[in-house]
């Protein structure tokens, strides 16, 4: 268990968005967090990140209360790619990448082998070795993207929240994100917590998919009759039928 | 990979052709003035041959104080501006942004025009308006302090910093209004930046504060690459955001108070000589980009010097630096333009 959550209340000042929620995370799981606009999976996982304070309840990360985790031990922890534009002109992918590395160097920012060596292992992960001394402003958004995961890699911690990851890419970078994440958590025993909005995706990566709703978060495996069943009652209406199982959809016409 | 080991080979050959510069641009602006004097004679007062000549009186006294003014402010403003705009991710912040020079002016004009109606304060005093300039610079700085701990915003702060600025300017308008002619003349005058204002009794204290603000910048250089990513990036690596702006904040007051107050304005080196810097080295790591910014600045602002003194009338460093600034300034707006400001 490297996650869980007790009766936590998610929310901004006055709106409670979501309430009660129990969830854990277990070490070399994929989670697919799923739901409608709306709902709260950005602010689940915000305040997950720490980026926001929950409205009531609490949180342990490794059996210790997240409030009492300093920023450099939370750092050391878990990692984040967010829906956050970064745009920083003359910035080279490797350098981005290396302040993943932050919380493992000096006050300097001395970058040893082993620093060199976990970042050079990350951009090769997101197949971009071959554009590792581009300006970042000249990569396309997908490509953004996979930096930005490569970045939250060469942070080497053992849970990783990604804010729809696969938002800006092309079917073939989409499959391969989601195969790239699923194997990381395989190999690398790492816990690892999408939110995404391809249900197809989801359904046939994930180890456990959260489903969000109005009235809460259901989780279980991708083919728990439950979860199939939450899955056709959430996303169907009028316009369109849900395949439980493949996660595709039909359009009533 | 070769191209990082050519890069930093780039970088070495960079700094040390900048370093080079400098110091040439440092001799340059001690022999060149409107006495021109010769180099031969320039040596022997560093060597004491000449103690009793009138050139030695011009160099020791004034040159080289003038000059080395010349290198801590351009590298005082330089580097106040880098701070800046990493901190409101803003690539036209700069230390006027934040309305340190804007205090520093209402400190400035507090001191002459409403000083010079009350008989018991020096209103020539030069420390006066040193000390003035200082605490209005502080004054806004504190404001601006308190406002960034209500607002998480960085852009939101760069307004409030831009409306604080206008405060200020009216105010000072206002009491222009008040004051008596011989308050405005030296107000104006103040108002032009001079470079020679800092005599070596300022000197022992510009120096210490600007190598003061200009150490903290060196030592937060790693939290400023987490910061580039943006506060949510920079929380989610360990920095602690909430006191690194604190201390970027109060290097650049340190940095933009002091050297505003010591030289009066100059415009535009603190946001074009990090832009300069930037492209030069072709990189956003303020572990390059720091010290780069501080040499550029240094180097410009020896610049700027020289070529106010061509003519038989010394040109105010303000307009210099403006001419040079300004144009970049322009530069800058129209390339970013493309993508998105």
């Amino acid at each position: 268990m490297i996650l869980s959550t007790k009766s936590l209340s998610i929310g901004y000042k006055k709106t409670c968005i979501q309430q009660h929620l129990n969830l854990q995370i277990r070490t070399g799981e994929m989670i697919c967090l799923i739901g409608p606009n709306g709902c709260g999976k950005s602010t689940l996982l915000r305040t997950l990140c720490g980026l926001q304070k929950p409205i009531s309840g609490s949180f342990e990360l490794k059996e210790k209360d997240f409030k009492l985790l300093t920023t450099n031990e939370k750092a050391l922890l878990f990692a984040f790619v967010l829906t956050d534009k970064v745009s920083i002109d003359n910035m080279t992918v490797v350098d981005l990448v290396f302040t993943g590395r932050y919380p493992h160097t000096t006050w300097l920012g001395n970058r040893t082998k082993k620093d060199k060596l976990k970042v050079d292992e990350a951009i090769d992960m997101v197949h971009l070795s071959h554009k590792k001394n581009s300006f970042i402003n000249e990569l396309s958004d997908g490509e953004k993207q996979r930096v930005m995961i490569a970045k939250a890699l060469a942070q080497d911690t053992a849970l990783i929240f990604l804010d729809e990851p696969s938002s800006h890419l092309d079917l073939p970078n989409r499959v391969d994100i989601m195969l790239l994440l699923h194997r990381l958590a395989k190999e690398t025993n790492k816990a690892i917590v999408l939110s995404t909005h391809e249900l197809d995706l989801a359904i046939q990566t994930a180890d456990k998919l959260w489903l969000m709703h109005e009235n809460g978060v259901e989780t279980g495996e991708p083919d728990s009759m439950k979860i199939k069943i939450l899955i056709e009652k959430t996303f169907a209406s009028n316009s369109v039928e849900i395949d439980s199982t493949t996660g595709n959809f039909k359009l009533k016409i | 990979m070769p191209i990082n080991r050519t890069n930093s080979h780039r970088n070495t050959l960079l700094f040390i052709g900048l370093l080079l510069l400098c110091a040439l641009f440092f001799i340059v602006d001690l022999v060149f003035g409107s006495i021109s004097i010769p180099l031969s004679d320039v040596i022997k007062s560093f060597t004491g041959q000449n103690e009793q000549s009138t050139y030695n009186e011009i160099i020791i006294n004034f040159r080289l104080p003038k000059a080395l003014t010349a290198i801590l402010a351009g590298a005082a403003l330089s580097v106040a501006g880098l701070l800046m705009q990493t901190l409101f991710q803003n690539p036209l912040a700069g230390p006027d942004v934040l309305g340190v020079s804007s205090g520093a002016s209402l400190g400035v004009a507090l001191f002459l025009m409403v000083g010079s109606f009350l008989p018991f304060v020096g209103i020539h005093s030069g420390l006066g308006i040193v000390i003035a300039a200082v605490i209005g610079a502080v004054g806004i700085l504190l404001l601006m302090l308190s406002a960034s701990v209500k607002i998480r915003n960085s852009v939101s702060l760069l307004i409030i910093g831009i409306m604080v600025g206008s405060m200020t300017g009216a105010m000072v308008s206002i009491i222009q209004n008040y004051s008596n002619p011989d308050a405005l003349k030296l107000f104006v005058v103040w108002t032009l930046g001079s470079l020679s204002a800092v005599s070596w009794t300022y000197m022992q204290l510009m120096a210490p504060l600007v190598i003061l603000g200009l150490g903290i910048s060196f030592f937060i250089q790693k939290q400023l690459n987490a910061l580039l990513l943006g506060e949510n990036y920079a929380s989610g690596l360990g920095v602690a955001v909430f006191r690194v702006r604190f201390l970027i904040i109060i290097a650049t007051g340190i940095l933009a108070g002091a050297t505003t107050a010591f030289t009066g304005p100059i415009a535009f080196i603190g946001v074009a000589v990090p832009h300069i810097a930037r492209g030069l080295f072709r990189s956003s790591n303020h572990k390059i980009i720091l010290p780069a910014s501080l040499l550029c600045g240094s180097g410009l602002l020896l610049v700027c010097d020289i070529v106010s003194q061509i003519s038989i009338y010394t040109i105010p460093i303000n307009a210099i630096s403006s001419l040079f600034g300004a144009p970049l300034i322009i530069w800058i707006i129209l390339t970013n333009g493309k993508k998105q400001v």
